[in-house]
């Protein structure tokens, strides 16, 4: 299987002089789902902030076989697409169809495919008929599936998702994790809902103090309940015996 | 939460309403430019201003008491500008209340426009008529962010209410104060959030 990203020796401290990543050291294959998992300020988001070139640390990043430089940035960010926590940061424009029709816009395409692949993107999330909507009278779950149609119409093959589940009812969870389940791409997903994290992702990685501390597959890592106490995490109810 | 404020009637169907929002605000631009540029001598004029403006409003179904509260919000940085007029000039009172009139009616001239038209119909006008995409960028954030500013004031004040207990003195009004300074933080920090994700999707600044 081919590695879609590859980070080595990746370092990144904050303007402040704040340690954030340490030595990471990273591999993801096609089509795998991957959680990323830790305790608050473990350095998650961190992380994939990177995988989109919107930090970058002292390390080689390389996506879908492009190093990571400015001269293939316009690729990578066509690539790796990105769905913020907060829908609200995600969703900046009025209306649904101009924020799903951001991204393609910027890309260059002719106005036909911009137009044909926000319907597609839109059709995907099972949100067509809200296009015309303003973004601020969504309800939450629907700003959510919004925030990901808004990266599938640029037509990505890696899919970033920072704490999907945020905030969201039971009803909206299960609807975001079977749209997540039928997207046929990788996905990189970090956050706290470990049963989402189980049910989705294959391999997790847990991180601690800005260091990978475990990378396996997800049942024996969530668990394992020496491992996951040890980082400010717990076994999720469904494993426990 | 639902709330609109700058188009809060612009779902009413009115004649106005039904215009091209195009067509508005180059009437309305023209307009404004005909009132500004007209001499306080043309009585005449202003007679024909003020019915054609009372006859816009009544046209546009919104209620008269929402003309007046936003004219009350407004006319105060109005009448602080001119207020030094008839201080500084002969016949300043006179200069004074031309401006007055002419705010007036410029005043309710832009609510009409914004009233009766969707605001991103507005932006659409905009860009259609060459204004730069940066400025109405800005405009359409300053429109979608306006809502979750609101909705974090909301939320802010609660906590505050829950927690000064019906007292209403100085140390609410500091905390006030915090609030202030604490919204003003969050708001740059979502700036940059927003950045990055505009970012994230391939915008670039210069191309703005």
């Amino acid at each position: 299987m081919r590695r879609v990203i590859q980070i080595k020796d990746l370092s990144y401290s904050y303007p402040d002089g704040n340690r954030a990543l340490e030595d990471i050291n990273l591999d993801v294959l096609e089509g795998e789902t991957l959680g990323v998992i830790g305790p608050n300020g473990a350095g998650k988001t961190t992380l994939l902030l990177h995988l989109n070139g919107l930090l970058d640390g002292v390390a080689k990043v390389n996506i879908m076989g492009l190093e990571m430089n400015n001269h293939n940035l316009r690729e990578i960010r066509k690539a790796v697409g990105f769905v913020f926590q907060d829908p609200e940061d995600q969703l900046f424009m009025p209306t649904v169809y101009e924020d799903v029709s951001f991204g393609p816009s910027n890309l260059g395409w002719d106005k036909e495919t911009i137009k044909r692949q926000s319907q597609q993107a839109l059709r995907e999330v099972e949100l067509l008929d809200k296009a015309d909507h303003l973004s601020h009278h969504l309800s939450l779950g629907e700003k959510k599936r919004i925030s990901i149609a808004t990266v599938l119409s640029m037509k990505p093959e890696i899919l970033i998702l920072d704490e999907p589940s945020a905030n969201l009812d039971p009803a909206a969870r299960r609807h975001l994790i079977d749209l997540l389940k039928r997207l046929p791409v990788t996905k990189i997903v970090a956050g706290h809902d470990l049963e989402l994290i189980l049910e989705l992702c294959s391999r997790v990685v847990v991180l601690d103090k800005g260091r990978i501390v475990a990378d396996g597959k997800t049942e024996e890592i969530l668990s394992n309940s020496s491992l996951m106490e040890l980082h400010g995490l717990e076994v999720p109810l469904s494993l426990r015996k | 939460m639902h709330h609109s404020f700058t188009d809060r009637f612009a779902n009413l169907d009115s004649v106005l309403s039904r215009l091209s929002a195009r067509f508005k605000i180059i009437f309305c631009l023209g307009l404004v430019i005909l009132i500004v540029l007209s001499p306080l001598r043309l009585k005449f004029a202003f007679l024909l201003y003020i019915l054609l403006i009372i006859f816009l409003i009544f046209l546009s179904k919104i209620p008269l008491l929402f003309f007046l509260k936003r004219l009350l919000a407004i006319l105060p940085f109005v009448i602080l500008v001119a207020v030094s007029i008839p201080f500084i000039q002969k016949d300043g009172w006179v200069i004074f209340i031309g401006c007055f009139i002419k705010a007036v009616l410029i005043i309710l001239s832009l609510i009409l426009l914004t009233q009766t038209t969707h605001f991103n119909h507005l932006l659409n006008a905009l860009n259609n008529l060459k204004i730069p995409g940066l400025i109405i960028m800005l405009l359409s954030f300053m429109y979608r962010y306006l809502f979750v500013l609101e909705d974090e004031i909301l939320r802010k004040k609660r906590a505050l209410d829950l927690r000064s207990a019906g007292k209403k003195d100085y140390r609410i009004m500091k905390s006030m104060a915090n609030m202030a300074g604490s919204l003003f933080i969050h708001t740059y920090e979502r700036a940059e959030r927003i950045y990055l994700a505009m970012c994230a999707r391939g915008y670039k600044s210069s191309e703005g």
